[in-house]
């Protein structure tokens, strides 16, 4: 069995990778900061917002991706503001498969981010407070430094997830090769393919290695912060 | 210096604080839950009354009347929580300048100066997980220190430290106090930490400040220690010589003198011992020949009936006070009452072990 792979498995990847790295550098900062709105605040509408970051996960995706749709069409309520105000289009696009990834994905990120938050004792602010910090340098100094492996934990996770997208996707902007045929959809289409069983096959491998390799990787960079630290804060 | 006077509640727990503090050091003491790190808070700033004022020198902290609160961070209040609590994510020097780091405050002290002070230079790499409690406490006191505090708050800076470790943090405290001339306030439940390091005390009990003074006077209107359920009293004199056949220390208490057992401590130093009831034996006259070498010459003054038929002699020695508990049975026998005469006699051993020394030197 051959694994290499031909230049449309590579663009699949290529395409994916940008998708899913996309997907995570604009949610993970998203995710800190609703992430500390829950840990530290008790808010009218705490239980709306909460139960709103947690849809994706249980909503069929499909339904996730229909929604989306319905939102982000050129003459959708968010498509029409993005259109008008930045030029951008994410319908059918390759954007459109990041903010889905996102989207689907935010949940799982969001969530080790707010344990880590809600983990930090509190007396630990203080110190910072009476020591002169103000409210944001104190968040800046204390809270997200300490906050780094739920952090970490969370984008690993949720690129994995984004990688590995299918539903949303797939509802929302449609399996458009080299536009939004991410890992997924790629795999799903080579299997529709006569003979294509193979060229899946070395997809899926290079699937399940990456997301082997990405939760390692999380494993060892998270040990390597709480032994420098000594542990006991993540 | 410090003047508070508030009312306010904490989740359900309603406290009121009237005290005022000059400089020196101040134990609030007090049983656990009696609100003695709340008011610690409200001195910070970490915990807002409802109503009431606060002033530290001509700075206005609080007035509820003109809705002035200054905030924690412009009170430049050096607080240690209870075991301290370092940021985990730094290593001990960067803790120790944290607030200069991320302020505009700079410390009066060198770095160096403090850390020296504090026996700190072998840590300075170090995370504060890989420190021994005693080491993070230093830690602690050190980055409050280096803040330019105006004040020390300090909540149980002893607990969970063994002895000799408490002889050296308050030893550290007391040099801080003295030196840098920072007022210092600090919790504790152990009339033996207020003994030992504390010129001032606030009694507090459900969130009230029930009396404060100088710890000399307060501790003999305090009655029973919950810990010991025993009264004490501190007696304090001046070591005036050394008998090196012995090993002897010789403190002068009211111009009497008392024979303190260990090494040669230097002639002038002040010292303040912590003198139990239930460790002071009476006895008529001072014919009576025990192997106590310690006699003092007093003036019964009070008699204070006890249950179980125990009574309690507050005893003058000088213008001091100490304390005896003894059996109503031993009272009739010596023919003990109110004006009379006797001689307390304590045991050199048990009382160096409650011998706290007051200057930093």
């Amino acid at each position: 069995m051959s694994l290499v792979l031909s230049p449309e498995s590579w663009s699949i990847i290529a395409l994916s990778l940008r998708v899913a790295g996309l997907a995570i550098a604009f949610t993970v900062p998203v995710a800190v900061l609703v992430a500390y709105l829950l840990a530290t605040r008790r808010f009218w509408g705490w239980h709306l917002v909460n139960a709103i970051c947690h849809l994706p996960l249980v909503l069929p995706p499909v339904i996730t991706g229909y929604l989306l749709l319905q939102g982000f069409r050129a003459d959708g309520l968010f498509g029409s503001l993005l259109d008008n105000f930045f030029g951008i289009s994410v319908a059918f696009r390759w954007t459109g498969a990041a903010l889905a990834a996102s989207v689907m994905a935010f949940p799982l990120i969001m969530r080790p981010i707010r344990l880590a938050f809600e983990v930090q004792n509190p007396e630990v602010l203080e110190v910072a407070k009476t020591l002169g910090a103000s409210k944001l340098t104190g968040f800046l100094t204390i809270s997200l430094p300490l906050a780094i492996p739920g952090i970490l934990a969370g984008a690993v996770l949720g690129f994995a997830k984004a990688m590995g997208e299918f539903g949303a996707t797939i509802t929302f902007v449609s399996n458009i090769p080299g536009e939004t045929q991410t890992l997924a959809l790629g795999i799903y289409s080579l299997m529709q393919t006569p003979n294509g069983d193979r060229e899946a096959l070395t997809l899926i491998m290079f699937g399940v290695l990456t997301s082997f390799a990405a939760i390692i990787l999380s494993e060892i960079v998270v040990r390597g912060i709480s032994r420098r630290r000594g542990g006991g804060d993540a | 210096m410090l003047e508070v006077s508030v009312r306010g509640s904490r989740g359900n727990f309603a406290y009121e604080y009237v005290f005022g503090v000059t400089e020196g050091i101040t134990a609030v003491w007090g049983k656990s839950g009696a609100g003695k790190t709340t008011l610690l808070k409200v001195i910070a700033g970490l915990e807002k009354p409802k109503t009431g004022s606060i002033r530290f020198g001509e700075q206005r902290w609080l007035d509820s009347g003109t809705r002035t609160f200054r905030d924690p961070r412009r009170r430049h209040c050096g607080y240690v929580p209870q075991s301290g609590i370092l940021f985990p994510h730094l290593t001990v020097k960067k803790n120790l300048t944290y607030s200069n780091r991320i302020s505009s405050r700079k410390a009066d002290v060198a770095l160096e100066t403090m850390t020296a002070l504090l026996d700190l230079d072998q840590l300075l790499d170090r995370y504060p997980d890989s420190l021994s409690g005693g080491e993070a406490r230093r830690v602690a006191l050190g980055r409050a220190m280096m803040s330019n505090p105006s004040v020390l708050l300090l909540d149980e800076p002893f607990s969970g430290l063994d002895d000799q470790r408490i002889v050296d943090i308050s030893k550290h405290i007391l040099t801080l106090n003295r030196k840098f001339s920072v007022p210092v306030l600090l919790v504790t439940h152990s009339l033996r930490e207020v003994a030992r390091i504390a010129d001032l005390m606030i009694v507090v009990s459900d969130g009230r400040v029930l009396d404060a003074g100088p710890v000399e006077d307060l501790l003999p209107r305090i009655g029973t220690d919950p810990e010991t359920g025993s009264s004490s009293v501190l007696i304090s004199g001046k070591i005036e010589g050394y008998d090196e056949v012995y090993g002897l220390n010789q403190l002068n208490v009211e111009g009497q003198t008392l024979l303190l057992p260990g090494g040669k401590l230097d002639t002038g130093v002040r010292l303040r011992i912590l003198i139990k009831a239930s460790e002071v034996l009476i006895a008529a006259d001072a014919k009576a020949k025990t192997s106590a070498r310690n006699h003092l010459n007093c003036t019964i003054q009070r008699v204070e009936e006890l249950p179980d038929n125990r009574v309690q002699l507050w005893l003058g020695v000088g213008t001091q006070q100490i304390v005896s508990e003894i059996t109503r049975f031993a009272l009739d026998e010596l023919g003990l009452s109110m004006g009379k005469q006797c001689v307390a006699i304590l045991k050199s051993v048990s009382l160096s072990n409650h011998v706290f020394q007051r200057d930093s030197a």
